[in-house]
């Protein structure tokens, strides 16, 4: 759990709504680009961002105060986006299933790890479906660890292993086709 | 030792993990925060509750906790002393808001680190933005600019008056609003006084 976590919960739970806003601020990014992502919108992003705040406000009595914040709200904005484009009735993020993962292996050379950039990359994660996305965000930018990970996306910590290997395999396959 | 290499495949996906990593983000809007706080409400645990978070909530052990009932007594006593009164009879109590007086007022402390100030008051909405700020002490102890408010429950807007003319936003509040006029205010909110420590 990140430094005096367990100390801001309790001190919520008792009472105190100053020491919500430090959680607010601590995650307020994270969580909005994660409904920026999403939606596409920000003026979406943002009613979702604080519906995500409110309601893990509201729920915080079922948090574990020993276990990790981040990905428990991670879950409830994520569930909250996906109710959100399922009444929008779809995202305006195109995303492309690939092929299954067996025939992801490329025979390509070795040019890509010089070619590809930050553009790149964020050009084909858009296009990558959202559960190999988060998944790869919330590990290599977010730096949760695996079981993290595996909480955030509702996975057994060998699913959220293998989706994250996935994601970056199916990633490399995009950035070699651009 | 031999070198370790890496294959073309183990080093794209290093290369992708590592641009993951270095994806810049958005920054929230700044109103974000404070949209959400007005919200909610501050949660009011039954006694219940309380005891039994605070039976799951591991203690702390201190020194202080080892010695003897009457000796710690003592100790805190002392302590107090120190820490609650300085000379020349004036009373300095703790960071935050912490001391609920008969009328429900709660004792605010507010502090400003500007050593190279010459003046500095506290001008807010809890007097109507009046011109006649709090006039801060100069706490030589701490190397600070102290003021102590009693407010009521509710929300309030502040910022610092430096030497007369210099508005400045509290460096340690939570929260902030821009005035609209170039300035920000910063945010202060009282919870209601039932037992919960509220912080600045």
């Amino acid at each position: 759990m990140a430094s005096g976590e367990e100390t801001l919960v309790h001190e919520i739970l008792s009472g105190d709504v100053n020491s919500y806003a430090l959680l607010v601020k601590r995650y307020q990014k994270p969580i909005y680009n994660l409904m920026l992502r999403m939606t596409g919108s920000e003026e979406d992003a943002l009613d979702l961002t604080q519906e995500t705040f409110v309601r893990a406000y509201e729920k915080l009595e079922k948090f574990n105060p020993s276990a990790s914040f981040f990905p428990w709200l991670y879950t409830m904005g994520l569930n909250l986006a996906r109710d959100f484009l399922r009444r929008a009735k779809g995202s305006p993020i195109e995303s492309y299933e690939l092929e299954n993962s067996s025939s992801i292996e490329s025979d390509h050379d070795d040019r890509l790890a010089d070619q590809i950039d930050g553009q790149h990359l964020l050009q084909a994660l858009q296009t990558l479906p959202i559960d190999y996305r988060e998944a790869l965000l919330l590990r290599f930018h977010e730096g949760l660890s695996i079981s993290e990970v595996a909480y955030a996306l509702g996975l057994s910590v060998s699913a959220a292993k293998m989706r994250v290997h996935r994601g970056v395999l199916k990633l490399r396959r995009l950035l070699m086709k651009q | 030792m031999g070198k370790i290499s890496l294959n073309s495949s183990e080093k794209d996906l290093r290369r992708i993990a590592g641009l993951i990593a270095d994806i810049r983000y958005a920054e929230a809007p700044e109103c974000l925060a404070e949209k959400v706080l007005a919200r909610i409400k501050p949660k009011n645990p039954t006694l219940l509750e309380r005891l039994w978070r605070r039976l799951r909530t591991p203690l702390s052990i201190s020194p202080l906790s080892l010695l003897p009932a009457g000796a710690s007594a003592v100790a805190i006593f002392a302590l107090a002393l120190t820490l609650l009164w300085k000379d020349s009879g004036e009373r300095i109590v703790p960071q935050g808001i912490n001391q609920v007086s008969d009328q429900g007022l709660r004792t605010v402390m507010l502090f400003l680190d500007r050593p190279d100030a010459t003046d500095v008051e506290v001008i807010g909405s809890f007097n109507k933005w009046s011109q006649e700020g709090v006039r801060m002490a100069w706490d030589k102890d701490r190397g600070l600019w102290v003021a102590v408010l009693q407010l009521k429950q509710g929300s309030y807007e502040y910022a610092f008056r430096v030497n007369n003319r210099e508005i400045v936003p509290d460096p340690r509040a939570i929260l902030k609003r821009d005035d609209g006029f170039g300035h920000q205010n910063s945010i202060l909110i009282i919870g209601d006084g039932n037992g919960n420590e509220t912080r600045i």
